[in-house]
């Protein structure tokens, strides 16, 4: 079987893609079938597109496995719990090595290019002490949105004071 | 004006800025689930708040102090506020999150997902 044409592609994945979806369904969270079956069909199409597929059933399970076998592996080797307090701490317990005016008026030109959203958690919730849950509430926004606000404005104000002082974010 | 430049003389003063400092953690993995156990000595379960928001588990504590500015030669302990954060996996079970106070350690557990117990996967071929 030559899966050349678009018809014959179209065929074979009508013939095909349910058992497809259930075989991979009672594998991976439901959440990630759709995408598991994504890849398996756009391999099959890039590979049909160069070789003649005799087998297209038995393509698609060893393409199957071979996927599943990878994305195992892949999880069992990710970390299930990563602290991202580095990416969203400064420290400024290090702040009285920089504490001049110098210093300063490098910060305040580097926080004045920040959009104001992140430059108020980068603020409150590193020079003033609120912790992020209390910025959420006051802001009536989503934790996470807040998180990823000061994740934003360290990494922004990182790049602006990098070079000067780059011990003052320790790393 | 931003809330920057309303804010701004202040923050040339270091009495003003709050240095930061945090509890340990410590982090134990098991067949079927991870442990989390957060030393937070002094701050009562009411005060100790954990949110699951998306893929991040949030872990945050508030107290007031006996004293306000104590006279620290050494600080490295929080007396007033902690905030922890982890980026959970697609193998953690957002579902099943626990959490318990025992002696000053909040003990949280974190479910494995059904999916990443699974050995890897082993099909015939017709």
């Amino acid at each position: 079987m030559h899966p050349s044409s678009e018809d014959e592609f179209e065929r074979i994945r009508i013939a095909y893609h349910d058992e497809l979806r259930r075989f991979i369904a009672s594998r991976v969270d439901s959440r990630e079938v759709e995408d598991v079956l994504q890849d398996i069909w756009s391999a099959f199409a890039r590979a049909s597109a160069q070789v003649q597929i005799d087998q297209p059933r038995a393509w698609l399970y060893r393409s199957a496995k071979n996927l599943l076998v990878d994305r195992s592996r892949r999880l069992s080797r990710q970390p299930m719990l990563v602290s991202i307090d580095e990416a969203i701490n400064v420290g400024l317990e290090d702040l009285e090595d920089f504490d001049t005016e110098a210093f300063w008026d490098r910060f305040d030109a580097a926080i004045e290019k920040l959009p104001d959203a992140q430059a108020e958690v980068f603020v409150r919730n590193e020079l003033e002490g609120e912790t992020l849950r209390e910025i959420a509430e006051s802001l009536d926004e989503k934790l996470k949105t807040i998180i990823s606000r000061k994740q934003y404005a360290k990494q922004r104000l990182q790049a602006e004071l990098r070079g000067w002082y780059d011990a003052f974010f320790d790393n | 004006m931003s809330y920057y430049r309303r804010r701004r003389p202040a923050y040339r003063k270091a009495e003003y800025r709050r240095p930061k400092h945090n509890v340990p953690v410590n982090i134990s993995e098991y067949g079927d689930r991870f442990e989390a156990r957060v030393y937070a000595l002094g701050f009562s379960k009411e005060n100790i708040s954990i949110t699951l928001s998306d893929d991040v588990i949030y872990i945050s504590g508030r107290r007031q102090p006996a004293e306000e500015h104590p006279p620290f030669i050494l600080q490295e302990y929080p007396i007033k506020s902690f905030e922890r954060s982890f980026e959970l996996s697609e193998r953690a079970d957002q579902n099943a999150v626990g959490a318990k106070m025992d002696n000053g350690v909040l003990l949280i557990t974190i479910m494995k997902t059904a999916a990443s117990q699974k050995p890897d996967v082993e099909v015939e071929i017709e």
